[in-house]
């Protein structure tokens, strides 16, 4: 785990699914690198294999074949507990459709990763407090997910996967369930994240959205078919 | 550390989904609320049958027998004992004379009647006429004064010896001895006090009067069912039984192809019939309670299937975030033990108040005890990881991928 090591590493990565005898090759011998303090999307159409390597970069799955290393350490193997509190330390997950738990307030679902972690309730609460300031909800700690707009509630989310300070940022289609505006608003907290230092990897299907990350990776069919500046990317796609 | 701070959020959670969605827990909760409070109840009142059932006894002597015309105990066939001729004073005397087991033999009368001393009234007490052996066959014990004397019998003095309650509410604090009261309208003199010795089945047993048998036989008439106590050493307790059965028989001049036309009882008979009862009513409560408490679990395992189903995605999103397995599988575990222990603790409680209700409105007590709180709290919480696992087991084992995009 030497700093210099890139922070993600996949080599040959392969993931393949069993159906009705049938075998599915979801990802076919991916290797990418990502190094610390990037900003990167993934891009693709539905189908593409996006979801499954975001699944795998992620810790809650594993490659059928390949490695992938986080932070220098080869993920396959580790058992389901330690895969769990690989996800609690160095993943950040910032879902489509929020996943609040509903009927728990901003700060409590703020505080939920720190609970697995094992956090008395006054350091998990000072962090939490914190992770909310930093997104801008200092002043809606109380609030149920039903009591909060869409950008409102992807803004929780973001502090909740931040409040862990972890490795990677894993952002799967975060402004796909918000308007343009609010959407604009949530890349444009993204892109702040990303200059104070976080590293943050964004999943999408919008070219338009890879266009304003410094880094796209496009996926079709499984295989990585480009890897390069956002712009020049998103523009070869469109 | 972390498995406490854990078990903490999941308590805290489990609470709040009680609160937040009562009707569905109330819902869930009832099947064991039930079973409980019957467990409770039966609990409380097989005690309490025990206990006065006990203290009861206590005043029948445990060596002495009683021959009444029917048995005490009937089972349905009352039919058989219907004509029986009456126990009369022929049978006390054939005792008397010719069953030399025996060491007292009492014939015994009872009627309620009021007692009155100057403006002092004491309404339906339990007055007895019978002889000087009658003490002997009883637990009763002399406190003041004496008891009836085999003169007072054969003369049928009017002579009246009293129980504690009598004392009190006739007399207050002046002493009753040699005093005269009304009995049934007529005087009577009091000689003896007796030692108080509580209730049981709901009621005094010191609000007693014991008097001659020939002169209960003036004021009450003499026509009258009587009833035997007669007292032998304990050790020859059974052929002392065989031989009152022998010259009874004489003495009605039944033919060896006849029935008994007397029953003979004793205290332990009525233990044993008292415990069978007990037993099958205890067995009975524990039975319906135990049933109601599985369909309660049934219940309980069929809201917390619902409830993972419902928060399939909330599970994917807490391992995503960085439960593990048993994190989850504790998580359900405690959200089904507090909605059991809700139903358990108001179980409880309605068992209790059940138990006191019944105690108020039947001469037959009931006992809460710690134990029966205790026991109904251990229960539920039981039924709640019981039926609770296979549930938490299901969350525990779902796939985070799955659960993530489950909708």
């Amino acid at each position: 785990m030497s700093s210099d090591s890139p922070l993600l590493q996949l080599e040959g990565v392969s993931r393949r699914y069993e159906m009705g005898g049938e075998t599915i090759w979801a990802l076919r011998e991916v290797s990418f690198q990502i190094q610390r303090g990037e900003f990167v999307a993934i891009v693709g159409a539905s189908g593409s294999g996006k979801s499954t390597l975001m699944n795998l970069l992620g810790c809650l799955d594993t490659p059928s074949a390949g490695t992938y290393r986080l932070r220098g350490r080869d993920v396959r193997g580790l058992s389901d507990d330690a895969l769990s509190d690989l996800r609690n330390r160095e993943i950040g997950f910032v879902f489509q459709t929020f996943q609040l738990v509903p009927r728990t307030s901003a700060l409590e679902n703020v505080e939920l990763p720190l609970v697995y972690r094992g956090l008395p309730a006054t350091e998990r609460h000072r962090r939490a407090l914190g992770a909310l300031d930093r997104v801008g909800l200092a002043n809606r700690l109380g609030h149920k997910p039903n009591e909060l707009s869409g950008g409102q509630c992807q803004r929780v989310a973001i502090a909740r996967a931040l409040v862990t300070q972890p490795s990677i940022l894993l952002a799967d289609e975060p402004t796909g369930n918000l308007d343009s505006v609010t959407g604009r608003e949530i890349l444009a907290l993204f892109a702040e994240l990303h200059a104070a230092g976080n590293t943050i990897v964004l999943v999408t299907h919008e070219p338009a959205i890879a266009a304003q990350c410094p880094r796209a990776i496009r996926i079709s069919d499984g295989r990585i078919i480009d890897d390069g500046p956002g712009p020049r990317v998103a523009r070869v796609a469109a | 550390m972390r498995l406490l701070v854990e078990g903490r959020a999941a308590l805290r959670t489990a609470v709040r989904g009680v609160a937040q969605n009562r009707m569905r827990a109330f819902l869930s909760i009832l099947g064991i609320t039930i079973g409980v409070a019957t467990l409770t109840a039966i609990t409380s009142i097989t005690q309490g049958l025990g206990s006065s059932f006990a203290q009861q006894l206590a005043q029948l002597g445990a060596n002495t027998l009683y021959i009444t015309s029917r048995p005490w105990v009937m089972r349905g066939d009352w039919w058989r004992y219907r004509n029986r001729p009456k126990i009369t004073r022929a049978d006390a005397d054939a005792l008397s004379r010719r069953a030399d087991l025996l060491t007292a033999v009492a014939p015994v009368v009872f009627t309620p009647a009021d007692v009155s001393y100057q403006s002092e009234h004491s309404l339906s007490v339990d007055v007895r006429g019978t002889n000087e052996q009658y003490i002997d066959t009883t637990n009763i014990h002399l406190a003041e004064g004496r008891f009836l004397s085999p003169i007072d019998v054969e003369y049928e003095r009017r002579v009246a010896v009293i129980g504690s309650d009598l004392e009190d509410r006739l007399f207050h604090s002046a002493s009753p001895l040699g005093a005269e009261v009304a009995i049934g309208g007529q005087p009577f003199r009091v000689i003896g006090l007796l030692k108080a010795q509580g209730r049981a089945f709901g009621r005094s047993l010191d609000n007693v009067v014991v008097v001659p048998l020939g002169a209960f036989g003036r004021v009450f008439g003499h026509q009258r069912d009587q009833a035997i106590a007669v007292a032998a050493p304990p050790e020859k307790l059974a052929q002392a039984e065989e031989q009152v059965i022998e010259v009874l028989r004489r003495a009605r001049g039944l033919q060896a192809q006849q029935e008994d036309t007397f029953a003979i009882n004793q205290q332990a008979a009525l233990v044993r019939m008292f415990q069978s009862d007990t037993a099958a009513l205890f067995g009975v409560g524990i039975a319906v309670g135990l049933i109601t408490l599985l369909v309660g679990g049934i219940g309980v395992m069929n809201i917390m299937l619902v409830a993972v189903t419902e928060r399939t995605r909330e599970i994917g999103v807490r391992r995503a975030l960085g439960a593990r397995r048993r994190t989850i599988l504790m998580q359900f575990l405690i959200e089904a033990s507090v909605v059991t222990l809700v139903g358990g603790a108001i179980g409880t409680t309605l068992g209790m108040g059940g138990a006191q209700l019944f105690a108020l409105t039947t001469p037959v007590p009931a006992v809460a005890t710690p134990q029966a709180i205790v026991l109904g709290l251990v229960v539920s919480a039981t039924v709640g990881v019981g039926f609770g696992t296979w549930p938490a087991w299901r969350a525990a084992r779902l796939d985070p991928i799955e659960s993530l995009r489950y909708e």
